[in-house]
């Protein structure tokens, strides 16, 4: 379906302690005790039709103003049974998520009219754990940005992938509409499913003070 | 006039009592988590002093100014471990603009200085769990100082910040150790040299060695092009628990409730898009993306 499959991992974020750190820091008694808990990313059950170096904005309506919402990885992430698709966005480094909502056949794709590496549209958004209505606008690197920037994983996506990656989304959202639509036909499915995730919230770890 | 002085008096008992009864329904509105010791009565009663000073500033201050009273009570109690962390630093260094970042991920440009204290929860998610910071973001600027050492008050970690493109925040920042240790003895601090991104700097690298002289860790940071904006918390999360190869994992990325949007809905959210779509974005000059 999707016209590359990306092949880099999400991993590339979580860097290991960096040699140039060198600890300065006095000798301070640590206060709390905590133990290593089992990590979900809540996205085992998907895969990634999309995966791409991004900035993300909200559109800021009171200010009439674009916002940065963050820097980072956005993927499309369909689910191996149900089919859905949604985005999922994390910042780099901190791999806090910047937004998360369901790819629906309402969904427009526009582009921006001042840039056109940056594309809009609204949703209502996950990423806070409450829905919340949101205009977003993503912009991607320009070809150099993606050659310099990029690791050795990343090097199929040359020039003409990069400047051909606003489409692309566009595209595969579009796809994405279309099994949107053949989903909603099977809504009983899709609600197991979605038990089953928020099962497996209420199952996070809580670590002691 | 003895009349009069007999009721003023029984005027100054009634505030009084008044004052106190505010002050129990405040201490009592507090439960905040035992980490944080906030309900230190004589805090609480400088800083409403404070606020009554601050009522005499105008208007738009003010209304900033009503955060340290609403901020406190709002703050609910998590089951995760969260540190109180008290931020430093001359005005103008980025302290907002910092936690601002970590919090909605936007770069704030404009100006606008911190009235005594603003107090944001930040969680991060760790391979030992969720854990969050309750992050002090105080005045730097003298004027509008506050509470100053009050806010310090069972600080468990602490970041100095400084700004590279002005050489006095650097020269500054002895005092603010000073005063924080005065206060907090014995707590992982974290100097942060901001705006790195800058390229004339005053302060370079090199030039930085108060860190040595004090045992601090020190960062140099750029709230705008997020470089090492993320090792302050690193550091001092590490610090806190003890632990050197603590790291941050991705969150559960929960799946979102299906939604049902109407044609009338839809119709409104084309025409906001219009709208934006013709709105320039912040930073459009294809920078780096980290």
């Amino acid at each position: 379906m999707a016209s590359k499959e990306p092949e880099h991992e999400h991993r590339e974020d979580q860097e290991p302690p960096a040699a140039e750190d060198e600890d300065t820091g006095a000798q301070v008694a640590p206060i709390v005790k905590l133990e290593e808990v089992a990590v979900s990313t809540g996205e085992e059950n998907e895969d990634p039709i999309l995966d791409l170096k991004s900035k993300l904005y909200r559109f800021d309506k009171e200010g009439n103003q674009w916002k940065e919402r963050g820097a980072g990885t956005v993927k499309l992430l369909k689910h191996k049974e149900t089919g859905k698709v949604r985005l999922v966005m994390r910042q780099s480094k901190t791999l806090k998520i910047c937004a998360n909502h369901l790819v629906l056949p309402t969904m427009t794709v526009q582009e921006h009219a001042g840039n056109d590496k940056s594309c809009l549209w609204h949703a209502s958004d996950y990423a806070d754990g409450e829905l919340k209505d949101e205009l977003f606008c993503i912009r991607f690197a320009s070809v150099e940005k993606v050659a310099e920037s990029q690791k050795p994983k990343e090097e199929n996506k040359d020039a003409s992938d990069a400047a051909g990656q606003l489409e692309k989304l566009s595209f595969q959202e579009k796809a994405g509409e279309e099994k949107a639509v053949a989903k909603k036909e099977e809504k009983e499915t899709k609600v197991d499913t979605e038990k089953a995730d928020t099962e497996k919230k209420d199952g996070e770890p809580a670590s002691s003070t | 006039m003895i009349r009069r002085s007999i009721r003023d008096e029984e005027r100054w008992v009634s505030n009084r009592i008044q004052r106190q009864r505010e002050l129990r329904h405040f201490k009592a509105e507090l439960r905040l988590p035992k980490a944080l010791f906030l309900i230190n009565p004589l805090a609480i009663a400088v800083s409403q002093i404070t606020l009554l000073r601050f009522a005499l500033l105008s208007p738009n201050k003010r209304k900033i100014c009503r955060f340290i009273s609403i901020a406190l009570p709002n703050q609910q109690t998590v089951d995760y471990p969260s540190f109180k962390l008290v931020i430093v630093g001359d005005g103008g260094t980025g302290k907002t603009t910092f936690v601002k970042r970590h919090l909605t991920g936007e770069f704030e440009k404009k100006y606008e200085p911190t009235i005594g204290v603003e107090v944001h929860p930040l969680d991060f998610f760790t391979n030992c769990g969720k854990i969050r910071f309750y992050c002090w973001d105080t005045a730097g600027q003298e004027k509008f100082g506050g509470l100053r050492d009050g806010y310090y008050i069972h600080g468990q970690c602490a970041i100095i910040m400084f700004d590279v493109t002005a050489r006095l925040t650097y020269k500054n920042v002895p005092t603010w150790h000073r005063d924080l240790c005065r206060v907090c003895e014995n707590i992982p601090i974290v100097l942060c040299g901001n705006k790195v991104d800058v390229k004339n700097r005053q302060v370079k690298a090199k030039q930085v060695t108060f860190h040595r002289k004090k045992n601090l860790q020190y960062y140099e940071i750029s709230a705008k092009s997020n470089y090492n904006f993320e090792k302050p918390f690193l550091y001092l999360a590490r610090k806190l628990a003890g632990d050197p190869n603590l790291h941050f994992v991705e969150s559960p990325a929960l799946a979102p409730p299906e939604v049902h949007i109407d044609l009338a809905a839809q119709q409104q959210h084309e025409a906001e898009l219009a709208a934006a779509a013709s709105q320039p974005l912040p930073d459009d000059d294809d920078d780096a993306f980290e």
